[in-house]
């Protein structure tokens, strides 16, 4: 096992246990908090698979902004009851059924997959940052417009949609 | 030599089905957004996966405007969320069960 393997396997359990507490917790701030864990650790696992922008966009946007929102969406949406901010579960029997069996499903084509073309990792670029940057402004333009118009628009309604107003 | 796709893809498909199942089994509104962001989580890792076998970098590119669209995503439905507790006083999913205004 070389400390590259040990880092993998780490990202991973930690990871997959976050997940699965998420599911488990009834706490919803935990529940946020286990959310960070399973971002950092994704961010992890994409700096091992050579994706260290993704990486660092991952931590800025998901763990440093997203996560924020969410909490600051717990805080105003939830009564705490004695409190902890507690939340029941409905239609356990169904849920597990049908992520069972689709995860069952998953495992099978992913052992139809060709563990040796899997494996391959082609000659990246050296500066990633800067080839991302130049694809951005170059073959990516038109989708780089359209994402920048739609945080815009997307800032913009949501601001107005969370004012108060005396009606709806 | 230890396949890391491999895991890698396994830890995707089970972040995904650990989302799906949140989803269903919460009956707050921010825990269904939270499993939706593990989805979208479970996606952009299948995409990194893949990202390495590219030398053109168009999973990783792509996995950058999935973020941005799931920023995006959660601004709104947050702000959805805000106006549904202020109009029924909870956050139960199962208590929002009318349409009227």
């Amino acid at each position: 096992m070389t400390p590259i393997d040990v880092a993998f396997f780490f990202f991973l359990i930690v990871t997959g246990l976050a997940g699965i507490g998420i599911l488990l917790t009834r706490n919803v701030i935990h529940a946020a908090m286990l959310l960070v864990i399973v971002l950092l650790g994704v961010a992890g696992l994409y700096v091992l698979f050579r994706a260290e922008f993704a990486a660092v966009v991952q931590v800025l946007i998901y763990a440093g902004g997203i996560v924020v929102l969410i909490a600051f969406g717990v805080m105003l949406t939830n009564r705490p009851e004695n409190g902890k901010l507690m939340t029941g579960n409905h239609l356990v029997l169904p849920a597990l059924l049908v992520s069972s069996g689709l995860f069952y499903y998953l495992v099978q084509g992913i052992q139809l997959l060709d563990p040796i073309a899997t494996q391959q990792v082609a000659k990246l670029p050296e500066d990633q940052v800067e080839y991302i940057g130049a694809a951005f402004m170059t073959d990516y333009i038109v989708a780089f417009e359209l994402i920048a118009f739609i945080l815009l628009v997307v800032l913009v309604g949501a601001a107005y949609l969370a004012k108060h107003h005396s009606r709806l | 030599m230890i396949d890391f796709a491999t895991y890698g893809m396994y830890l995707a498909a089970m972040l995904f089905c650990l989302g799906l199942a949140i989803m269903i089994v919460k009956r707050n509104m921010i825990f269904v957004l939270i499993g939706v962001e593990l989805i979208l989580n479970a996606a952009n890792l299948n995409m990194v996966i893949f990202s390495r076998n590219d030398p053109n970098l168009g999973g990783q590119i792509f996995t950058i405007f999935s973020i941005v669209i799931a920023a995006a995503e959660v601004t709104v439905a947050l702000a959805i969320a805000l106006n549904v507790y202020k109009y029924y006083k909870t956050s139960d999913l199962d208590e929002v069960n009318e349409l009227k205004h």
